[in-house]
């Protein structure tokens, strides 16, 4: 039994830090969080000319 | 990255982007409609055409007499495109053509499966629909309209007002992202390079250019 919770417990760390990693744009939340003098400037744009 | 012009207009509006390419029409309504943005940078000139089924009955302007045409919006250069070169040959855009709204990425699938019997839009989709064997470039936008500009560069008041070196550093980069793909000795690489940060192979970029 404490194997089987060890190893689901090892499953959801996996799962939530491969979804941390893949799915969450840290460069975009990291520039939130500056000084606004400091953010880099977002510029939106299509893939069409 | 956004796949359509109107959810780059309500990102801009919410200051969720600074900073945005647009079609020029866009950004001139924006600014009617009261809308604290401005037009920092001009964008290219000539890269959009009207392409239709290359299989199909569409072979002349006048050819699209009751047909159904996508563009990228109404507030678009595409669209006005369709309006010179219908005028031009004695046609009325709204009287005798259909015009829908299709995000730019959605009309080549559209024109394949004939949902639709045109596109006006830039490239790189009339180069995909080309080199697909399903559609065939109608006229180009400069026959209809020399010295054509389709996007521009809008960026936010108070970005302007509360940062002009970093938006000087933008349109300073853009201009000079420009030159860089005009370098003749090494155009193709640095134009395959480009074709892949917009997620196209390189057969379209090199048709496209």
């Amino acid at each position: 039994m404490r194997r089987l919770i060890i190893a689901i417990g090892a499953w959801i760390v996996a799962i939530t830090a491969a979804h941390l990693a893949l799915n969450v744009n840290w460069q975009v939340l990291m520039n939130d969080r500056l000084p606004e003098a400091q953010r880099k400037l977002n510029v939106a744009y299509i893939p069409v000319t | 990255m956004f796949q359509g012009f109107p959810e780059i207009k309500e990102a801009l509006m919410s200051n969720k982007m600074q900073a945005a390419f647009m079609v020029a029409p866009m950004a001139i309504a924006l600014r009617a409609q009261g809308v604290p943005v401005k037009i920092v940078y001009l964008g290219h000139r000539y890269g959009s055409a009207v392409v239709v089924r290359s299989d199909g009955p569409v072979h002349r302007v006048a050819d699209l007499r009751g047909r159904t045409i996508a563009i990228p919006s109404r507030f678009s250069d595409e669209r006005l495109i369709v309006f010179r070169a219908l005028a031009a040959n004695g046609m009325n855009a709204k009287k005798d053509v259909r015009m829908v709204e299709m995000a730019p990425p959605d009309v080549t699938g559209a024109l394949a499966a004939s949902a639709i019997d045109a596109f006006s839009m830039g490239e790189p989709f009339p180069s995909q629909a080309e080199i697909g064997g399903f559609g065939r470039v109608l006229f180009h936008a400069r026959q209809y309209w020399p010295d054509y500009i389709s996007c521009v560069l809008v960026v936010r008041q108070d970005v302007i007002d509360k940062r002009p070196e970093a938006v000087q550093t933008l349109v300073d980069g853009i201009a000079r992202s420009g030159l860089w793909l005009d370098e003749k000795e090494r155009a193709k690489r640095h134009r395959l390079l480009a074709a892949d940060f917009v997620g196209q192979g390189d057969d379209v970029a090199a048709h496209a250019a």
